[in-house]
């Protein structure tokens, strides 16, 4: 049996950091912790820091509330974490850059972002 | 088939029915043949608008270009922090603080030392001093104890000198015997609890 050095893990097993939605809550009431975490960990198991979180269940009048750590956010995509495709919806507003015209529209007209920006999340 | 052998678990058969295959949409294993009724059947993809595709394209070109670039900048933000944190000019200058402080407090401690020791110094010349002190005490009550029990022991010398005189050897024992003889000696006395020597008041009692 043979027992590889962490380079030759990472090596072989790969692996990286991704920024998702981990699911939270308890029955009919979801609620979403934005999440860096190993790409190969359970979404709701061990994270490496907490980016923030997402309610989709607070809207009033159409509008959802998102907390977002977005030097954090930064750090970890230099650091080279990827993104789910949720977590790029929700950052294509900052990222302006919206896929498609029907996107764009659903964005403007259906649900009006109301981002509250958290400069100093602690992971919980 | 599948229907025969999903009906087996509805009958009473005395044991718990057993589910071989769950009901869903779709089937047919790989291993099965396809149905007579899709011979000629030939799976086409849906239609292609080009004018959408081509726009769908673009979209999905300029959006990804957009989130490359954006992922670059942080990149090279992330390895800017990181050489100004190892070898900027805020940390040579941090550096050049924490060698300053080093110093001053090694400076300090040093000069803690010097007077700790000092201080050790003094204390130790005293208890020295407290010793010497301590110990011609010592040599003097020795001295002077021995000198007591000398004279103790020289007074009882001269005691017994004396009391010698008095002893009854060979020669004056004939002389003591009639001394004592020729004085007779009463020892008809009582002492009470408070000793109170009481003698007899009159003779013949």
């Amino acid at each position: 049996m043979v027992q590889l050095t962490p380079v030759l893990y990472k090596a072989y097993h790969g692996g990286h950091l991704t920024i998702r939605l981990a699911l939270g809550g308890c029955t009919k009431w979801p609620f979403h912790h934005i999440v860096a975490s190993p790409n190969k960990c359970p979404t709701d198991g061990h994270f490496m820091e907490q980016l923030g979180s997402y309610d989709p269940l607070s809207s009033s009048y159409g509008k959802k509330l998102i907390a977002l750590n977005l030097d954090q956010i930064w750090h970890c995509i230099g650091c080279g974490a990827h993104l789910s495709k949720p977590v790029e919806k929700l950052l294509e507003v900052l990222l302006a850059a919206q896929k498609t015209d029907t996107e764009a529209t659903e964005t403007r007209e259906l649900t009006s972002v109301n981002i509250a920006v958290g400069t100093r999340l602690k992971s919980s | 088939m599948l229907r025969a052998l999903s009906t087996l678990g509805a009958r009473p058969l005395g044991r718990p029915p057993t589910q071989f295959l769950l009901l869903a949409r779709g089937r047919k294993t790989r291993h099965d043949p396809p149905a007579k009724s899709k011979i000629g059947r030939v799976a086409t993809p849906p239609a292609v608008d080009p004018a959408e595709f081509f726009v769908l394209t673009e979209r999905y070109r300029q959006y990804r270009q957009t989130v490359r670039a954006l992922r670059q900048e942080f990149v090279t933000e992330v390895r800017r922090k990181a050489h100004e944190a190892r070898s900027g000019v805020l940390a040579e200058r941090k550096a050049l603080q924490d060698a300053a402080e080093h110093r001053e407090l090694m400076a300090w401690n040093q000069a803690e030392n010097q007077r700790l020791h000092e201080l050790r110094m003094a204390r130790l010349r005293q208890e020295a001093l407290e010793q010497e002190r301590r110990q011609a005490e010592e040599a003097a009550r020795e001295a002077r104890e021995a000198e007591a029990w000398a004279q103790l022991k020289e007074r009882e010398v001269l005691q017994l000198q004396e009391d010698a005189k008095n002893f009854i050897t060979r020669e004056n024992l004939e002389a003591r015997v009639e001394e004592a003889l020729d004085s007779p000696k009463s020892y008809n006395w009582a002492i009470t609890r408070e000793g109170l020597v009481v003698k007899p008041q009159h003779k013949g009692s």
